[in-house]
């Protein structure tokens, strides 16, 4: 019940966006790019005090693709990320867990000159934490309600790439059955991340 | 491939095929938490005691106690739900008693908070026995003494059972020389038997070095 609502806001601005439009072609070239596919190494560290706050951290990855419309943003994207883990009082007796997300990504661009542009970008989707037993091939998953914030800084190189800049905060909503006593562990696990990613937009 | 079958037959048919352990496959999802203190004899709290959670033979989580003798700790479940738990010491103290609580439970257990209570671990003593046949006859010699194991065991959260471990051994040596570590305050009793007369030795043992010296 508590992903309602920001799914309903994503949903009412897409379809408030498509509807500002109506005296014009729904899209035209000038106003679209297409970014094809975006990808670059992803660092999420984690901060406050979760069940994972204590684990160590490794670099990651992501890719997304995107449309840019206007000053609009709407993509989709991929991260993961792996956390080694030594503090079994707050996880139980497990090794490695890789963390991964899906997400929906709604943003908005300010251009800064003719080839930068900062941005702000708001995504949200579904993260798992599939969980290896330490000494044990055996794993087992934990969902979460994925949340992020992001500020990004993207600059043109060449007429088709971009290289892109970002930082932000991320806030997992997670989905796990606990006693009262661990609720304060297992109710959200947050993240300050940041990446460089390379853009191939579609001429 | 009768034979294959037989054996399949038999193996199925044994005792112990009742008592097979459910393989471990962590539930997606859930966990519980495991809390108790561990004390000396005069109740002070005992720091960095390791402590291990299992079910079954799975390793479930592995703790430290704080300077207040306290620990609590995490668990991942296995996908069933929990019907046997168990906590003992990890790292051992060879000082003091290792301790071992078993909880069964007649239906799995799930999302719940396992609040061991207070255990208080005694002092170890160390008893050295020396049995000096003299007389060259053929003795056997039975050693009974408390291990310095000690066992909780509940059922559906009731304590059932309550002791440190009894070990009775038996050996048939003309000259005997051996040293056992177990709980102070606790009784020691070797037991001669010499032409199958048995002879009772009892002890109490009250100090942390206590020595044995028998002579037939």
């Amino acid at each position: 019940m508590r992903y309602l609502l920001p799914y309903s806001l994503v949903l009412f601005g897409v379809l408030t966006a498509y509807g500002q439009n109506d005296k014009r072609p729904l899209i035209s070239k000038a106003d679209l790019k297409v970014n094809l596919i975006e990808v670059g190494p992803y660092l999420a560290i984690p901060v406050g005090d979760s069940f994972i706050s204590e684990s160590d951290y490794e670099l990651g990855f992501e890719l997304g693709s995107s449309i840019i419309w206007k000053n609009l943003l709407f993509g989709v994207g991929y991260n993961q990320f792996n956390l080694k883990n030594h503090d079994f009082t707050r996880t139980g007796y497990q090794g490695q867990t890789r963390n991964s997300a899906f997400y929906l990504k709604l943003g908005y661009q300010y251009p800064l000159s003719t080839k930068a542009a900062l941005g702000l970008d708001y995504s949200l989707g579904q993260a798992t934490y599939k969980s290896e037993l330490f000494d044990s091939p055996e794993d087992f998953n934990d969902n979460a309600f994925y949340n992020n914030l992001t500020l990004r800084y993207s600059y043109d190189i060449g007429k088709l790439i971009a290289l892109n800049a970002y930082a932000g905060y991320r806030i997992d909503f997670l989905n796990i059955d606990v006693p009262s006593e661990l609720s304060n562990l297992y109710d959200n696990a947050s993240y300050f991340n940041a990446g460089l990613s390379l853009s191939l937009f579609v001429d | 491939m009768k034979i294959f079958q037989l054996i399949a037959a038999l193996v199925l048919m044994s005792p112990n095929s009742c008592e097979v352990e459910e393989p471990f496959d962590a539930a997606d999802g859930r966990r519980s938490f495991v809390s108790g203190r561990i004390v000396d004899q005069q109740g002070n709290g005992i720091e960095d005691t390791g402590v291990q959670i299992r079910s079954y033979d799975d390793l479930l989580s592995i703790t430290l106690t704080d300077s207040n003798g306290n620990f609590e700790t995490a668990i991942i479940e296995p996908i069933n739900g929990i019907r046997k738990l168990t906590a003992s010491t990890y790292q051992a103290d060879l000082t003091l008693t290792n301790f071992d609580i078993e909880y069964n439970f007649e239906d799995p257990e799930s999302v719940k908070l396992f609040d061991i209570g207070t255990i208080a671990l005694k002092q170890r003593a160390v008893v050295k026995v020396t049995i000096e046949n003299s007389a060259a006859v053929s003795i056997i010699n039975r050693v009974s003494y408390s291990s310095a194991t000690c066992h909780y065991h509940y059922v559906n959260d009731i304590l059932v059972h309550d002791e440190c471990y009894r070990v009775v051994e038996e050996t048939q040596y003309s000259n005997f020389n051996r040293t056992y570590q177990v709980p102070i305050d606790t009784s020691f009793t070797v037991t001669i038997i010499q032409n199958g007369v048995e002879t009772d030795y009892d002890y109490f043992i009250n100090t942390e070095n206590y020595e044995i010296s028998i002579t037939i």
